[in-house]
């Protein structure tokens, strides 16, 4: 497999110095933001800053923009779900806290869409618990530039009127399902402290 | 050539619309406007919602979905063809390829097209996407192509004010996103719709063109693109840009007012902008869908989202039932009765 745009982008990366690549521990509960806790379940690479595209952390196993768990926490209202560049501000969905779960899935497939990704394509939305708490989880396709064809899953929860979301992204051929088990575990291993404060949907 | 490479890319892409109706009649219409040249020219359709047509020095013509989703007839797609065939027959895209060849920024241009092409098996579209980055016309040849675009297809019979439509289609949709920034290429260096519509009406009226006797092509246009719209309108709704599909999808109901599908995707458009009103719209293009024979059962689930959002919980109860009796096997049906739950039933 071979990803063209990550050299160039570690570059910039490094020399921007907004970004640290550092180990993630597979067995310490990480506080991946907004005091979301979770627990990694394997060890990975992990980085925030440029190569996170928006979201508070991501980590890999086989390289950025390979296959990712991006973790956006704490997004608030008037904001979009990812921050892309050369994609002017204006341009972008932003999230509002009255969205339903169903605009929150639209909100994520309108947002890969201006990463550049196609023939991004959501299904199955569905409650799932998020911590102690109800959360929703959904899956979806998309294809890269370079023509691969990517499978994800996602699950969200709002609480404090704010969004957060883990998407695990990978390519659909042999990725995808080789780390789907762990990413599974890291989504009942979230642990959400002030579960009080949750809103459901309206 | 790296051209070359990146068509082999194309040819392997999952963007490929791989539709054998669908490509053997833009196939059959790039040829007929091509004429003599036809062996030459090769068109694809991928699956970009973006209104967009290009033609590559090497003959590999790529046409976006998001074109053939603004237009109307085959009338309208012949003079956007026979634009960007004119591009190609009159050797811009050639002229323009070895003139970047020779400047200081190509070789990165370059280096992506023979990258992205270089993809193996899984394909490339990022070949082809850098590949047109180098064909930055002149007004002056798009002015050439348009010119040859109305000989093209007037040549072939079709009507000829059908290509003041397209421009005055297009003028409507920035019109109603005024804001937003043309990143396409297709528009950067066009003359203004404004200056188009009136070159091709001065045109038209100088043919003094009998109604009846000229050829739109509505219906086989249609028949070859309609079974593939629904994906093509899901793809428009991604783009974000609802004021502008907003715009489009009014004017498709203008045209095909029994088609129930368009209603449904209005009352999408409207309720993912959200802007004021647009909830009360929603609500009222859901309805018109729903009341007609065909409503996909989305229509329903829609209709209980918008009701749910104005807090009318008595219709979002009564249209989310509606849906699942209607889908008793969605995939999102746990999501539904969740909804239901909190709306107590």
């Amino acid at each position: 497999m071979k990803m063209r745009c990550l050299p160039a982008l570690l570059v910039c990366a490094a020399l921007g110095g907004c970004v640290s690549v550092k180990a993630v521990d597979g067995m310490a509960e990480t506080n991946v933001g907004d005091d979301i806790m979770v627990t990694p379940q394997i060890a990975w690479a992990g980085a925030n800053g440029v190569l996170a595209r928006g979201a508070s952390s991501v980590w890999t196993i086989d390289g950025f923009g390979l296959n990712e768990v991006r973790f956006f926490t704490g997004i608030v209202a008037g904001d979009p779900v990812m921050r892309i560049p050369n994609v002017d501000r204006k341009d972008l969905t932003v999230y509002s806290a009255m969205m339903l779960p169903d605009e929150i899935m639209e909100l994520t497939a309108a947002s890969l869409g201006k990463e550049g990704f196609g023939q991004v394509r959501t299904d199955g939305l569905r409650p799932v618990p998020f911590g102690s708490v109800t959360g929703f989880r959904f899956d979806l396709t998309f294809t890269t530039q370079d023509g691969l064809l990517m499978k994800g899953a996602a699950l969200f929860a709002q609480r404090r009127n704010k969004l957060d979301m883990i998407l695990y992204t990978a390519p659909a051929e042999y990725y995808f399902d080789r780390s789907m088990p762990v990413v599974e575990k890291i989504f009942t291993s979230v642990r959400v402290p002030d579960a009080s404060s949750m809103r459901a949907a309206n | 050539m790296a051209g070359d490479k990146a068509e082999k890319g194309l040819e392997q892409s999952p963007l490929r619309v791989r539709d054998e109706a669908l490509n053997a009649y833009v196939k059959k219409l790039v040829c007929d406007l091509a004429g003599p040249q036809c062996s030459s020219v090769r068109a694809y359709v991928v699956e970009i919602p973006e209104f967009n047509a290009s033609c590559y020095p090497n003959g590999m013509m790529v046409v976006n979905t998001g074109l053939l989703l603004r237009i109307e007839n085959e009338a309208q797609l012949a003079f956007v063809l026979g634009h960007e065939l004119t591009h190609y027959l009159k050797r811009h895209t050639l002229n323009q390829y070895e003139s970047t060849r020779n400047t200081a920024g190509a070789l990165t241009i370059f280096s992506l097209a023979a990258a992205g092409a270089g993809a193996g098996a899984a394909g490339s579209l990022a070949g082809v996407l850098a590949m047109g980055a180098l064909f930055s016309y002149s007004r002056d040849q798009e002015r050439e192509a348009d010119a040859g675009g109305f000989e093209l297809a007037v040549g072939r019979g079709y009507d000829p004010r059908q290509g003041t439509a397209i421009w005055a289609h297009m003028e409507e949709e920035q019109a109603a996103n005024p804001k937003r920034e043309k990143p396409l290429r297709f528009y950067a260096n066009h003359p203004t719709n404004n200056e188009r519509m009136g070159t091709m009406k001065k045109r038209a009226d100088e043919m003094e063109v009998q109604t009846h006797a000229v050829d739109l092509g509505a219906e086989t246009f249609h028949a070859a693109t309609a079974p593939l719209r629904t994906a093509w309108l899901e793809q428009e709704l991604n783009r974000g840009q609802f004021s502008e599909s907003i715009t489009l999808l009014q004017r498709m109901i203008q045209n095909e007012p029994s088609m129930t599908q368009l209603k449904f995707y209005l009352g999408e458009a409207y309720r993912r902008r959200n802007a004021k009103d647009d909830n009360t719209n929603a609500l009222n293009a859901y309805r018109a869908a729903i009341a007609g024979a065909d409503a996909p059962s989305a229509a329903h689930r829609g209709l209980g989202l918008a009701a749910l959002k104005s807090g009318q919980k008595a219709m979002a109860r009564d249209a989310f039932k509606q849906y699942l009796a209607l889908a008793p096997d969605a995939p999102d049906r746990a999501t539904v009765e969740y909804y239901l739950q909190t709306i107590g039933e």
